[in-house]
């Protein structure tokens, strides 16, 4: 009872503070304190994470919820599937965003807040929070409808975050993240519809029972056109090689904060959506597309992986990582496929996908701690130079140990080294791959990828933290909130690296 | 214990890094790490010893317990013991405490001292989970982990900016990145194992596939620098830009004494687990071009560390080839111990030499041996280095020659005769030179730049902490003889080595070691004999440090061009990729088909 009383709450939460926040701006305008919505939004994200901490606590068994009213249920399509891993998960981004709203606090002074009386920050929280709303939707979902809502909810948002700062080059990236974007939202939503209409209703339980009883449909075209239309649909977001060009552009542009938010929480969504849409509705025994995604992978993360070895711009270079990043995940997801198609076992969702989840969440936090530190750099930077070359920002946390140490432990973390969290997840997903027993040359350009990734990741280091400065910048302008921030995620990443006995139990 | 052992050291690391969170005088702060890293590395030698002496084997636990759980796969943290282990442990402890003593002395000016001093913790640390665990991801984690204090710790010069700084900094990545493309092969191994088993316990007897034996040997020599991955430990002196950049107590302790024998470990691991016989060939046969071929480069260079790393490479080209042999298992790592420790003594000179004289050049610190410590340390390393008779080196090199006259044919015999004769000529040769009086050369040009090394009796006077260092160490190289009987207090598997013993073919041995001496002594009477071109490829390392370099820039060149003009949204740009990408993918699927190797 206690689960079904607490579960919608979070979710509940945050779409009431959708309704609160502008009263707050209002309240803002009378007592002339700008920075009330600010804070009141961090205390919020904290109350957030808190219920969700609680509900992960006390949660036992994984079970699925449709809110009702005395035994009627409100919406047909309303239904939510709760477990131990996926609330993990929503437990970890929820803190990430805590972390990032907390960040954007005194941040959002310099990189975004023209306009003193607060309009630009009062968007900011809101299309935030309304984004938050999204990624908890599609974590949660057990309805495909539902589910493409949450995705919308999410995904649009992130076009405005995207372009909120108002200069041309963000104005444009937002404005290719939505074309491109709305048209894989397209594709999705016409793939859910095939669903609909092959199996007559949108729950995924029963989409997924009715497929997997009716083996003819495995020779149909209007599946495949599904299972095609759905990885179009969730492959822009998720970097699938042709539509992965947004990412370096939107990434480049965005502020640190938003770039921190989206890379990893869209990823992580990505993965769930993938997973639940195709994998587990289709599953892999009787539909061979495991090589789609596999081959797949492997393309995105070598054109990521090389087209970040030529990049100077220090956001930039965190683009193209990401996509190569997203790449390791749908080759991830390929594999596990391939294991469940060659084995004939059959993975729950929340079993066996265990490593692609770890694997989006190290990214998440590893990026987002890179996003964070290269924000803090921009900030420290500004009064010497605008540019985001990485070669004018040389040596520019010569002088900060503290963030230096941050760096070093990220940037190596997303190559797969200790002493971050990013280590264990790389060598689980090579051990995944290692037992699939798929073929060694894709194996081995798998990992030389990994290698290649050295280059670019060392490269960041070498040059914002041993190259001495040309100028010399003063870093300590920069508020201490974003240092406290930066230091947060660090150490929820190396403590789950050094002790990961607890992230994969949950997992396993 | 063993995890007292294993993380004191670490501990180290935790407690300086807490120590600068403090806003402490940098002079004392720069003490107290020193204090801290040393005792907990005593801490640590101390409990090696006392496991020596309890003759503890087998599989132990740790109080740690599971350290990961996920599905099926559990990895419990377990530490192996036998003699492999327990021999590099104690050398490596014992090295670094050595190490730490002296860089006391080194370091009294470098700004990043507690900086140093915790990697140097971390690193011990890091080497010890490598070599206890029982486990081959916690071996992989102890891996890195020394792979990234060795990055770290050869640019830590990257604060003095500058030709010096960037040089630190580019040897670095070019550490990081050569060892690291090599550590695929580790991944490599570990993601074919995970069918199986990664305990070491469990593999040992196991006969490993070829792709599994290829992927540990492909590791190993990434971090063993044998050829061609030689080219991170020392490239040639034209470009300069290798491990040598590093302080020379780090080249001292990581890149000859501990870091480089991790590859040797794990190839003698490897051995154990039962491998096909192909792969002995491969570890022979590399093993004996890495000798020779680094023998031959040490002729050439002008630069005292680079003669010291380039035998480095020569060395374990021997250890290698020890234990490319059914017998070699004992050779292997009484070579390496000699070896550690002979090196360590050298590189310690060396050091001593650089900080005395300022470079690193032999041509600018001729006849610098005044100091009768440093003339007789110098003496004794470069004799055991040259396997001199009743020297240490001498003893467990004759044991590797003698092993391959027994097992392989006349040309693997002829090519470790060669990097044996070789060793003591380009030792002696660095021995003519460092105490020549200094011959003024024959072209005129810099006549003003040569360096009066005759300095006054006060600069020649050494300081107490390198002279007790190079006294200890010299007669620890002395000593290292008995390091035969001290080792054979390990059961070596039911195979008993035996030691030198005087016959015809010994004597061969001792000729070659005697007339290289000789040779090296008087290289200037041939050497002027050899063709120019002949030196100059010499002097370039053969090329092979700038081809490796090159065409990797150019591999790389050619795809991030083609991957960034998808990036301009060009259609023409986006249909050849499309076809490139649809090419690749039936290439691979083609590949794929077929079975064996691949």
């Amino acid at each position: 009872m206690q689960e079904i009383l607490f579960f919608p709450v979070s979710i509940a939460m945050t779409a009431l503070w959708l309704l609160i926040l502008p009263i707050i701006r209002s309240i803002e305008d009378r007592i002339n304190y700008y920075d009330l919505k600010a804070i009141l939004s961090i205390g919020w994200a904290i109350f957030i994470t808190s219920i969700m901490g609680y509900e992960f606590i006390n949660l036992n068994s994984s079970y699925i919820i449709s809110p009702d009213f005395k035994g009627m249920r409100i919406l047909d399509v309303v239904e939510f599937r709760v477990s131990k891993s996926l609330l993990f998960v929503g437990l970890l981004v929820s803190f990430l965003f805590t972390i990032i709203i907390f960040y954007s606090l005194r941040y959002l002074r310099w990189e975004t807040l023209l306009d003193d009386f607060g309009t630009y920050k009062l968007y900011y929280y809101f299309l935030f929070f309304s984004s938050y709303l999204g990624f908890q939707v599609v974590l949660f979902a057990n309805d495909a409808f539902l589910l493409f809502v949450g995705w919308e909810m999410m995904v649009v948002p992130g076009y405005a975050l995207v372009s909120i700062k108002p200069s041309k080059g963000s104005a444009e990236a937002g404005f290719k993240y939505a074309i491109i974007s709305s048209i894989g939202s397209v594709f999705l939503l016409y793939g859910i519809s095939i669903l609909y209409q092959i199996t007559g209703t949108f729950n995924l339980d029963v989409i997924k029972s009715k497929v997997s009883i009716t083996q003819s449909l495995s020779q149909d075209l209007s599946t495949w056109l599904a299972i095609v239309f759905i990885l179009i649909g969730l492959g822009v977001t998720a970097g699938f090689i042709g539509f992965h060009t947004w990412i370096p552009d939107a990434y480049g542009s965005a502020t640190s904060p938003v770039g921190a938010f989206i890379s990893g929480t869209f990823t992580i969504a990505s993965t769930f959506a993938l997973v639940k849409l195709v994998i587990n509705v289709f599953s892999p025994n009787n539909y061979n597309y495991s090589m789609i995604l596999i081959y797949g992978g492997l393309l995105t993360m070598s054109i990521g992986n090389l087209s970040a070895i030529q990049q100077y711009g220090v956001r930039r270079i965190l683009g193209y990582s990401s996509i190569a990043q997203r790449g390791y995940i749908l080759f991830g997801l390929g594999i596990v496929s391939y294991i469940i198609m060659k084995e004939h076992s059959y993975y729950t969702l929340d079993h066996g996908f265990g490593v692609i989840y770890m694997y989006a969440l190290s990214f998440a936090f590893l990026e987002g701690t890179l996003f964070l530190i290269v924000g803090k750099i921009l900030y420290g930077t500004q009064l010497v130079t605008k540019s985001r070359d990485m070669r004018d920002l040389r040596g520019a946390l010569v002088n900060n140990p503290k963030t230096a140490l941050m760096t070093i432990i990220s940037a190596l973390g997303l190559a797969g080294i200790p002493p971050s969290f990013g280590f264990i997840s790389k060598i689980l997903l090579v051990m995944t791959t290692g037992q699939s027993g798929i073929n060694n040359i894709i194996i081995a350009l798998f990992l030389l990828n990994s290698a290649v990734s050295l280059v670019y990741y060392l490269r960041i280091i070498k040059y914002l933290l041993f190259t001495q400065p040309r100028e010399k910048f003063d870093m300590s302008v920069t508020p201490k909130t974003v240092s406290i921030a930066i230091f947060f995620v660090s150490v929820i990443s190396v403590t789950l690296g050094i002790f990961p006995g607890y992230l994969t139990s949950v997992f396993s | 214990m063993l995890d007292i052992i294993v993380f004191s050291p670490f501990i180290a690391a935790l407690l300086i890094f807490i120590l600068g969170l403090f806003n402490l005088n940098k002079e004392l702060k720069d003490k107290i790490s020193w204090l801290i890293s040393t005792i907990c590395a005593l801490i640590s030698f101390i409990y090696v010893i006392l496991i020596y002496h309890s003759k503890l084997t087998g599989i132990q636990s740790s109080i740690i317990g599971v350290w990961l759980d996920y599905g099926s796969f559990t990895l419990t943290v377990e530490y192996y013991l036998d003699s492999w282990s327990i021999s590099i442990a104690l050398i490596s402890t014992l090295l670094t405490l050595i190490i730490l003593f002296y860089s006391k002395y080194y370091f009294n000016s470098l700004s990043h001292s507690s900086v140093y001093y915790s990697m140097v913790s971390i690193f011990l640390s890091g080497m010890l989970l490598l070599i206890f665990s029982n486990n081959m991801i916690l071996i992989f984690f102890g891996w890195e982990t020394v792979g990234i204090c060795s990055w770290f710790l050869i640019g830590i010069y990257h604060y003095k900016g500058g030709n010096i700084g960037e040089k630190a900094i580019q040897s670095g990545q070019k550490a990081m990145l050569v060892t690291g493309t090599a550590d695929i092969g580790f991944l490599i191994a570990i993601a074919m194992l995970s069918g199986t088993s990664l305990k070491l316990t469990e593999l040992i007897g196991s006969n490993v596939s070829y792709i599994v034996a290829l992927g540990i040997i492909i590791a190993s020599f990434g971090k063993s620098a044998q050829f061609p991955l030689h080219i991170w430990i020392s490239s040639t002196d034209s470009r300069d830009i290798d491990a040598m950049q590093g302080p020379t107590t780090v080249s001292a302790l990581i890149h000859a004494a501990t870091m480089v024998n991790a590859g040797i470990y794990l190839i003698a691991r490897l051995v154990k687990f039962g491998i096909e016989p192909g792969i002995y060939h491969i570890l022979l046969f590399i093993g004996l071009i890495t000798a020779v071929y680094a023998g031959i480069s040490a002729l050439g260079t002008d630069d005292i560390k680079r003669v010291l790393a380039y035998s480095t490479i020569s060395q374990l080209g021997f250890m290698v080839t020890a234990l490319s042999m059914n017998n070699g298992y004992f050779a292997g790592i009484w070579h390496l111990i000699n070896h550690a420790l002979f090196k360590c003594l050298l590189f310690i000179i060396a050091g001593t030499l650089i900080h005395q004289y300022h470079s690193r050049k032999l041509s600018e610190i001729r006849n610098s041996l005044q100091n009768p410590v440093i003339k007789y340390g110098l003496l004794i390393g470069l004799l055991s280095l040259s396997g001199f008779p009743g020297f240490s080196g001498f003893f467990s090199k004759d044991y590797i020659v003698e092993l391959v006259h027994e097992e392989y044919g006349n040309l693997a015999l002829i090519l470790v005769m060669f990097a044996t004769f070789l060793t003591p000529v380009y030792a002696f040769r660095m021995y003519r030179i460092l105490s020549d009086p200094g011959k003024v050369k024959q072209d005129d040009s810099n006549i003003d730049t040569i360096i009066d090394n005759n300095k006054s009796e006060k600069e020649n006077k050494l300081p107490i902490v390198p002279k007790i260092t190079i006294i200890l160490l010299s007669i620890l190289t002395l000593l290292s003889i008995g390091s035969y009987y001290y080792l054979q207090t390990y059961s070596w598997n039911a195979y008993t080595p035996k030691i030198f013993e005087f016959n015809l073919f010994s004597s061969i041995t001792v000729i070659i070691s005697i007339l290289g001496v000789i040779m090296g002594y008087y290289y200037d009477r041939w050497m002027n004999l050899i063709p120019v071109l002949i030196i100059q490829l010499i002097k370039e390392g053969f090329y092979v440090d700038y081809l490796i370099t090159e065409i990797a820039k150019i591999i790389v060149n050619i795809f991030s061009v083609l991957s960034s003009k998808l990036q301009t949204g060009s259609n023409y740009w986006n249909f050849a990729q499309l076809a490139l990408a649809g090419g690749i993918i039936s290439l691979v699927y083609y590949l794929s088909q077929f079975g064996g190797i691949f």
